[in-house]
């Protein structure tokens, strides 16, 4: 009985000023949540409860339910949902507090390891031809909570001091298959599979809200096409930004093939990539930092041509 | 009396020679190397324990066992030549000392050389999944002796060294990937070209299985009741058992929903050249067993419609012939 009465609709809302700007894709933000209360997050082919008792915090998750119309993917920013919806369901996981911090954060998180992206068709860059493509990787959604503490009216200062986000969990919103980026079964890279179009035109490429997009500019200096089969974009490294419909954007890639044949200059290029149009801030750092050095080594073999693993 | 004098004697010839001052002072220097002996061994086996040293489990394992005892047996023999022993003596017996250890301990002494042998080649480490013989399990410890294993219903194996060297090895997670190997037969009347379409959907749709490298479907051969087939995925070898378990669960599923029947043994019985009579009898209310009188209304069904109703023969009987068909 307790229960039930625990799960009484919450009084909630967004505080997030780009709410204004209602940006139809944009499924991330933050919540108060009294105990009690429930919240839905939809964010492509993935639905997220989140429930707040006094003492924990529980996450609720259903699988994909649209896998095959993704143009119809929805998204739906942290908000009340029926407690009704949660009767039948047990929590993935509980997170439990002495006193459980009251608001909910959801952001937006690179994947935990490299994508290796595969052409539906084999592509060819000509000799001196110079090409962007736009492959689209599934993000992270994750799920963090923290302690507000509200200050009194009149006060100069902000109106509210908030502890550091605490992370309960992370969830891929779409589970990629695994994949081996290596020459052989032995050495290599454990990666994720995607596949992609090909988008070579930047209003081709559909805007999903789960699906982050990478341009990826190769330019050919050397006198032969340059063929490959599979592309390794190294999503760890790169930040996620949200232009103003709220597609996801990662830092743009540029792989130079030089004259001589070598894929030499391989850079990931800074700030908000330019075709994000209204794109302002980063919603993501980079899940791993590295250096200098270890990013030309993951880029040094971005590109195989040709290659198969036996 | 006498034989307590007697029996005493030693003690007290002993007790007496600790009591010299100039014994007592080897006594106390013997202690104190035997104190700061332990100490050092302790110290050392607590630093390499702890240690950024760049070596498996098993190396450490191994050096720490050599520094302890070593220093050990140091200071041991430091403290023994403080009450005058001399070790030159034991070297000169040492040869046949040898001789006699060596016969006496000839499997031990196998079993220790075997245990060098698979330390330098890295034959074994401590956490591999090997299976030795017909024995899977983890290494816990590759002993002087002995390798000693945890297998998956958690009971200890101990394996002689010896053993261990001649016998196949075969380590499990040695490299990240593996292969599931499922072997599969469909019924001869399937569409061959949906089940290999099939199989390539099930790899596809299952995210544990790797899109490179990618499925392999190998036919294998027309078999007594199917065509059966190598179906063969790849997977992180920590997945392996759940691929397994998931893949052959979502390739029945999916070969049910496609209408492809996995084919198992079946026979059938075909008749000669006279249809075998089959006969059926509807039970009258409240009546008993057919055969017992004569049916009040016999239903007769034989293959020939309209053959009417035979009697059995003896001819009948033993027209059937038994061959192995195909479903």
């Amino acid at each position: 009985m307790s229960e039930t009465r625990e799960r009484a609709p919450a009084r909630t809302g967004l505080k997030a000023a780009a709410d204004e700007s209602r940006p139809e894709l944009k499924w991330w933000g933050s919540v108060d949540m009294p105990s009690g209360g429930v919240v839905r997050v939809v964010a492509g082919p993935t639905r997220v409860w989140v429930e707040r008792r006094s003492n924990d915090w529980r996450v609720f998750s259903a699988g994909s339910d649209w896998p095959d119309e993704r143009d119809a993917c929805p998204a739906e920013r942290p908000h009340e949902a029926a407690a009704e919806e949660l009767e039948e369901r047990v929590p993935d996981v509980r997170f439990c507090f002495a006193d459980a911090p009251t608001r909910l954060v959801v952001s937006v998180a690179q994947a935990d390891r490299a994508f290796v992206v595969r052409p539906e068709t084999r592509l060819s860059v000509g000799p001196g031809e110079r090409v962007t493509l736009y492959v689209s990787t599934p993000t992270w959604m994750v799920l963090s909570v923290e302690r507000v503490a509200r200050k009194r009216p009149g006060t100069r200062h902000k109106a509210e001091e908030r502890s550091e986000p605490q992370r309960l969990t992370e969830l891929p919103l779409e589970r990629p298959s695994d994949t081996w980026f290596g020459r052989n079964t032995v050495a290599g890279e454990l990666c994720y599979a995607t596949r992609t179009a090909g988008y070579l035109r930047l209003d081709e490429v559909p805007r999903l809200p789960h699906l982050a997009i990478t341009p990826v500019t190769i330019e050919n200096k050397a006198a032969d096409p340059l063929e490959f089969e599979r592309v390794q974009v190294p999503v760890p490294l790169l930040g996620v930004y949200a232009d103003a419909t709220g597609a996801l954007w990662t830092n743009a890639l540029s792989l130079t093939r030089e004259t001589s044949g070598d894929l030499a200059a391989v850079k990931v290029e800074s700030g908000v990539p330019t075709a994000a149009r209204g794109a302002s801030e980063r919603l993501a750092k980079p899940r791993s930092e590295g250096s200098k050095s270890s990013v030309v080594r993951a880029f040094s073999r971005l590109l195989q041509i040709g290659a198969n693993t036996p | 009396m006498n034989g307590a004098e007697n029996l005493s004697d030693p003690l007290v010839r002993l007790g007496a020679w600790f009591l010299d001052p100039a014994h007592l002072g080897a006594l106390l220097r013997a202690i104190l190397y035997l104190a700061l002996g332990v100490t050092l061994a302790r110290g050392a086996r607590f630093a390499l324990r702890r240690s950024a040293l760049a070596l498996s489990a098993q190396q450490r394992q191994l050096l720490t066992r050599f520094v302890y005892y070593g220093v050990l047996i140091l200071f041991g023999i430091s403290a023994m030549r403080q009450f005058g022993f001399d070790f030159t003596v034991l070297l000169g017996a040492a040869g046949i000392v040898t001789v006699a250890i060596g016969f006496a301990s000839q499997t031990s002494a196998a079993n220790l050389i075997a245990g060098l042998f698979l330390v330098v080649e890295k034959a074994v480490s401590i956490g591999d999944i090997i299976t030795v013989d017909d024995v899977t399990g983890e290494v816990l410890s590759v002993d002087v002796l002995s390798t000693k294993l945890r297998t998956f219903d958690n009971l200890q194996v101990r394996i002689p060294n010896e053993t261990m060297v001649k016998a196949r090895i075969t380590t499990l997670n040695r490299f990240p990937l593996r292969r599931v190997d499922v072997k599969v037969g469909v019924a001869y009347d399937s569409d061959l070209a949906l089940v290999q379409q099939t199989m390539l959907d099930v790899a596809r749709d299952n995210p544990l299985c790797l899109d490179e490298p990618g499925p392999l479907i190998i036919w294998t051969g027309f078999g007594d009741s199917s065509i059966d087939y190598l179906y063969a995925v790849w997977g992180k070898s920590q997945n392996f058992l759940a691929l397994r378990n998931g893949i052959t669960r979502e390739l029945k599923a999916a070969f049910d929903a496609a209408g492809i029947e996995i084919a198992f043994p079946q026979r059938t019985l075909q008749p000669g050249t006279t249809p075998l009579e089959v006969r059926l009898y509807q039970m009258p209310p409240g009546g008993s067993e057919p055969g017992g009188s004569e049916p009040a209304a016999p239903q007769v069904d034989t293959p020939g419609a309209g053959e009417g109703t035979q009697p059995p023969s003896g001819e009948s009987s033993d027209a059937g012939a038994e061959r192995a068909q195909p479903s």
